[in-house]
């Protein structure tokens, strides 16, 4: 990763792109990362400032 | 082992955005920790411009930077930890989001550039855990919290996908993750991959 992605233009192949969506909609959802309460733990961050 | 995220906009409400680099501190060996450091200091390239860091994004409202910072400890032992008012926090890792609009490529030149040719994201700008600690599944951990700010977002706002650019020795790893390829970077050469944003909780239909 890096800092550019966050500045620079990003052009896609829209073909590309469809075709990605579309097999993550056949995804094997058992693999999929569940997101984590991660407001709780930056409420208690900000409580360390 | 519990974990704590920190928002670097919320300690620059208290702090001077100089403070993020003193600090930190104890810096490792580990990459994650050296590139953490030049994100946040001041830098100039070999042509004397300066470098974009994580304080000008934060400032632009570019992006938002989050730590994940473990336990306190007594003893930084030479790792990289971030001193607080409060103590010393283990720098686990840290990660940066935005939004991204993705301009798609093949529209006809009689066409005029819409907004519908184009598509929105959620931006995953940096995903770093620290080398210099050891933790077994470290960066699902630091996907999992990442995540987490971003379907709190999408609950907001809208929004389903997330994107990536990651190094090509990645691609396996987040592939594995269900995140799908959706080309390469041609000036960083970069692999850029999308992954569909999850719910905590999905509707039961």
């Amino acid at each position: 990763m890096a800092t550019s992605s966050i500045t620079d233009v990003i052009i896609v192949d829209s073909e590309k792109l469809q075709e990605a969506m579309d097999k993550l909609e056949r995804r094997d959802r058992s693999k999929d990362l569940i997101p984590v309460n991660s407001l709780e733990q930056l409420e208690a961050g900000r409580k360390l400032l | 082992m519990s974990y704590t995220i920190l928002d670097l906009k919320s300690y620059l409400r208290y702090n001077s955005p100089e403070s993020i680099v003193s600090d930190l501190s104890s810096f490792g060996p580990g990459k994650g920790c050296a590139e953490l450091y030049l994100f946040l200091q001041e830098s100039y390239d070999e042509n004397g411009n300066r470098n974009d860091n994580f304080i000008d994004f934060e400032r632009n409202n570019l992006c938002r930077v989050y730590f994940v910072l473990a336990d306190k400890v007594e003893n930084a032992n030479g790792k990289c930890v971030l001193n607080l008012k409060s103590g010393m926090y283990p720098v686990y890792g840290y990660f940066s989001v935005a939004v991204k609009t993705l301009y798609k490529n093949n529209i006809h030149a009689d066409q005029e550039i819409l907004p519908r040719n184009n598509t929105n994201m959620y931006l995953i700008g940096h995903l770093c855990k620290n080398a210099s600690y050891e933790w077994g599944k470290g960066g699902e951990y630091m996907l999992q919290q990442c995540f987490g700010i971003i379907e709190s977002a999408y609950q907001k706002i809208g929004m389903g996908y997330i994107l990536i650019e990651c190094e090509p020795a990645l691609v396996d790893y987040y592939s594995n993750r269900n995140f799908a390829e959706i080309g390469v970077n041609s000036k960083t050469g970069l692999y850029q991959m999308i992954y569909k944003v999850v719910e905590k909780f999905p509707d039961i239909i």
